[in-house]
């Protein structure tokens, strides 16, 4: 199956992560995890996808930001501790998306993440072009299982930094599987990698 | 049957100096007792017994230079000795030669604070060197020596003569002794090996280490990690492969085939996460870190991909085969505790590393957020030690605290002694080619890291003494370098933060001056080996994301104060930065916050105008040469904005 590469747009996003302490939630400010973007583009599309991607470092956008919200639970009548989310504001990032070519559209809309209530993760795609997976060697830029990392491509693992992602078995239930990090050395496709430099 | 060897010993005489009415009186001639004529002959000329002592064999013998495998223990006390020392022992008669250009020096010159000199006068009457060689002959141990010693210790350089007079012999000591015990303990580095040479060229492997934890700590309560990484580290220290320790740094050598998961065995079972390098070196080359090793190996790569015999289309081939190979050479990787394939929810909400087995709070009817926690987070919880004031202070949630974090790291402190090091062995007459061959060596890091800790206990004091021991919790760990390096202090309005960088100031002023000498004149920011991050915020915001911020790479400072923005800045900047902060110049910058808010473009514009030039050119004028940008000086304005 081809890869393909698109560029996500958000004005707000929170991707991934789970809340803290019962007060703040935290989201991803750098990859973008199989996990969430796969699970996203499946409820829409259906069929057999694989997708991972990464926000961009730019000035202009994916500030981080927060927003305090006090969820009210109407059975009781009272509203619960606030809860403290983090997002990012002008969202832009690169998914690479493994699927055949008649799939998914060349541009598309949808809603992914938390807080969709209060007006956060509707986020538009737009085709750039099939992905460059010319190996290279440097850094992950996602988050992929470890066991969907020959997948993507990645054809050696040199210095890993795990961590687990949720990988659902069946539409109710699902395991934690050890996964590759952002940051882990690898030799891998350039869309996925930040190439090291002499 | 006596003690063994202690190393740690070897030097004793280096803390005497007999005087020549006295040696006049003994037939001896006057000296150091470092003169191995001169020990020997104490005993008899005292009266007093020979201490029949392996230590004082090492005393004697250790000059020599050469010994045999009969010597066992003092062969490898002359091995410890050279690669113990500041500057390689080879060739001797070169460094002889070098050195006999100037004066000798009796204080330890401080190459990040050379004024910081103290008058040196060592023992030497009758009474005290009767009492010396009684001392020695109970066969006394490493501590009794520290202890009864200490300040000698720390005053006497190892070396009186320029430029090998910058670390003191306390931190000479340290080391001999780690490296004494580590070949002691390992036969491969003796069993074919006649001489001190051909022990000296076994290979050996540096390591460095990170050390840090998976946990998002956002209860005061999980602030307990800091003690337990601070504890871990300082019983790590006790490992005689354990050259130096930072907050959270580790440097050490290893045997060629020893494991690092052995080393750091004690870390990685007390959940914390271990990211490793190593690089292979010589026993008589104990130098620099793992990485400067390897960026050496980088750099020469470069210059032989840049050869013409190598066509351009070759080059991401050869290229790609040769970083392959110093993969090999340096390898890296991230210890942690067994990590499962798979496992089922629920994950452990705190360090998302492990299924989570119970519940927190365990009262299952008690108020408040419940969260899921595996059995190492669990029980950090369970043992938990709360920080009293902290919590007092996040019941009021308007109140502001700063988080505020120094950090010192031993790459950037190679990089910023090595020079400073190479140039005073040129002002004190070594020829260039000479001087460049000097490295930074682990007894200068740990010279550094005395100054270091005395600094950081400084300025939390002056902290404390400033802000209020009421509005100080000590975070990093329960007490030393690492209790100072993470401080939390509540403010009463962000424009007390100046206040912090003034302090912070006036301690690299105190302890560090070459610094910024460093910063200003040379523009070499990135070799300032400490880290500043200040990070702002209501009490109630989590720690976790001050933490993630702070961890960033960010330069020598950094302000950030959540809901306003960041400031990085060089160290050399600091004094206009503080300047800049003064009431005197609120005003101007109030208005350029104000005109921001409309539009940052439209800020830049009402800067640069003509009217406006004496008020704000100055300030621009002095931050721009620094690195400092017409962004820095908005993000300062706002962030002094309360």
């Amino acid at each position: 199956m081809p890869f393909w590469e698109y560029e996500l747009q958000a004005d707000k996003l929170c991707l991934g992560e789970r809340v803290k302490g019962g007060l703040f939630r935290p989201c991803d400010t750098r990859a973008i995890r199989y996990s969430a973007i796969t699970g996203a583009l499946r409820s829409v599309f259906g069929g057999d996808l694989h997708a991972a991607g990464y926000f961009l470092e730019s000035p202009e956008h994916n500030r981080v930001e927060y927003l305090t919200y006090s969820p009210r639970d109407d059975a009781i009548g009272v509203s619960k501790l606030p809860l403290t989310i983090q997002f990012l504001a002008d969202a832009l990032g690169r998914v690479i998306v493994k699927t055949p070519q008649e799939l998914l559209p060349d541009t598309f809309e949808l809603n992914m993440g938390a807080m969709k209530s209060q007006g956060l993760g509707y986020c538009h795609f737009q085709l750039l072009g099939p992905a460059t997976m010319e190996p290279v060697r440097g850094r992950l830029l996602t988050r992929l299982p470890a066991h969907r990392a020959v997948d993507f491509e990645v054809q050696r693992v040199i210095v890993p930094i795990y961590g687990y992602l949720f990988e659902p078995t069946s539409p109710v239930s699902g395991d934690y599987v050890l996964s590759l990090f952002e940051g882990s050395k690898v030799y891998g496709p350039k869309c996925l990698v930040k190439e090291e430099k002499l | 049957m006596g003690k063994p060897l202690i190393p740690e010993l070897h030097d004793i005489g280096k803390l005497y100096f007999l005087n020549s009415d006295l040696a006049a009186e003994l037939g001896l001639r006057s000296g150091s007792l470092h003169d191995r004529k001169l020990m020997e002959a104490l005993p008899s000329k005292l009266n007093l017994l020979e201490p029949q002592t392996d230590s004082w064999r090492g005393i004697l013998a250790h000059h020599q230079g050469v010994a045999s495998l009969a010597d066992l223990d003092v062969l490898l006390l002359i091995v410890a000795d050279h690669a113990g020392s500041n500057i390689s022992r080879e060739p001797e008669e070169k460094k002889k030669k070098l050195t006999k250009r100037g004066p000798v020096h009796r204080t330890v010159h401080k190459l990040w604070n050379p004024d910081d000199q103290h008058e040196l006068i060592l023992p030497g009457s009758r009474d005290e060197l009767s009492s010396l060689v009684r001392w020695l002959a109970t066969d006394p141990d490493r501590h009794e020596l520290f202890e009864c010693y200490a300040h000698l210790l720390d005053a006497r350089p190892e070396e009186l003569q320029p430029p090998m007079n910058v670390t003191s012999l306390a931190s000479h000591l340290t080391i001999v002794g780690k490296i004494y015990r580590f070949l002691c303990q390992r036969q491969q580095f003796y069993t074919k090996a006649r001489t001190v040479q051909e022990i000296e060229n076994k290979e050996v492997d540096l390591i460095k280490a990170e050390v840090t934890f998976p946990q998002q700590i956002v209860r005061t309560r999980d602030m307990t990690l800091f003690a337990l990484m601070s504890q871990k580290i300082r019983e790590l220290t006790r490992d005689d492969r354990v050259l130096v320790t930072t907050f959270d740094q580790v440097l050490a050598i290893l045997g060629p085939d020893e494991k690092v998961e052995n080393l750091f065995g004690l870390l990685i079972d007390a959940g914390l996460k271990v990211s490793w390098e190593r690089a292979r070196t010589k026993v008589g080359d104990l130098k620099s870190t793992p990485s400067a090793l390897r960026r050496e190996r980088l750099a020469r790569l470069k210059l032989e991909l840049a050869q013409p015999e190598i066509p351009e289309v070759r080059r991401p081939q050869v290229l790609a085969r040769r970083l392959d190979q110093i993969d090999a050479q340096y390898p890296r990787g991230v210890l942690f505790g067994s990590l499962a394939e798979r496992f089922s929810p629920p994950i452990c909400d705190l360090c998302q590393m492990e299924q989570a087995i119970a519940s927190w709070p365990d009262d299952l009817q008690g108020p408040g957020p419940r969260e899921n926690l595996g059995p190492r987070c669990y029980a950090l919880r369970q043992n938990a030690s709360r920080l009293l004031k902290l919590d007092r202070w996040t019941e009021a949630p308007t109140n502001r605290v700063a988080w505020v974090y120094v950090g010192l790291d031993l790459d950037r402190l190679v990089a910023f002694l090595r020079p400073l090091y190479q140039k005073y062995a040129q002002d004190v007459g070594w020829p260039q080619e000479e001087a460049a061959q000097i490295e930074a060596r682990p007894p200068l890091l740990l010279e550094f890291q005395k100054d270091y800790r005395r600094f950081l206990a400084d300025f939390a004091a002056s902290v404390e003494e400033h802000f209020g021991s009421e509005n100080l919790e000590h975070v990093g760990g329960e007490t030393g370098e690492a209790a100072n390096s993470l401080l939390c202090v509540r403010l009463e309005a962000i424009t007390q933060l100046p206040s912090l960088l003034s302090l912070y100031l006036e301690g690299i002023k105190r302890y560090f001056p070459a610094m910024l000498q460093e910063s200003s004149a040379l523009n070499v920011t990135l070799n300032v080996p400490l880290r500043l991050a200040i990070s702002v915020s209501g009490v109630k915001f989590p720690f976790s994301e001050h933490w993630r911020i702070i961890q960033e790479e960010h330069g020598d400072i950094l302000v950030n104060v959540v809901g306003k923005g960041q400031m990085r800045a060089p160290l050399g900047s600091l004094p206009i930065l503080i300047e800049t902060g003064k009431p005197s110049h609120r005003s101007a910058l109030h208005n350029l916050v104000e005109v921001a808010r409309v539009s940052e473009a439209l800020a830049r514009v009402y800067v640069e105008d003509r009217e406006r030039y004496q008020e704000y050119q100055p300030l621009l004028d002095r931050m721009r040469p620094l690195g400092m940008t017409y962004a820095s000086l908005l993000s300062y304005a706002k962030i002094l904005e309360d």
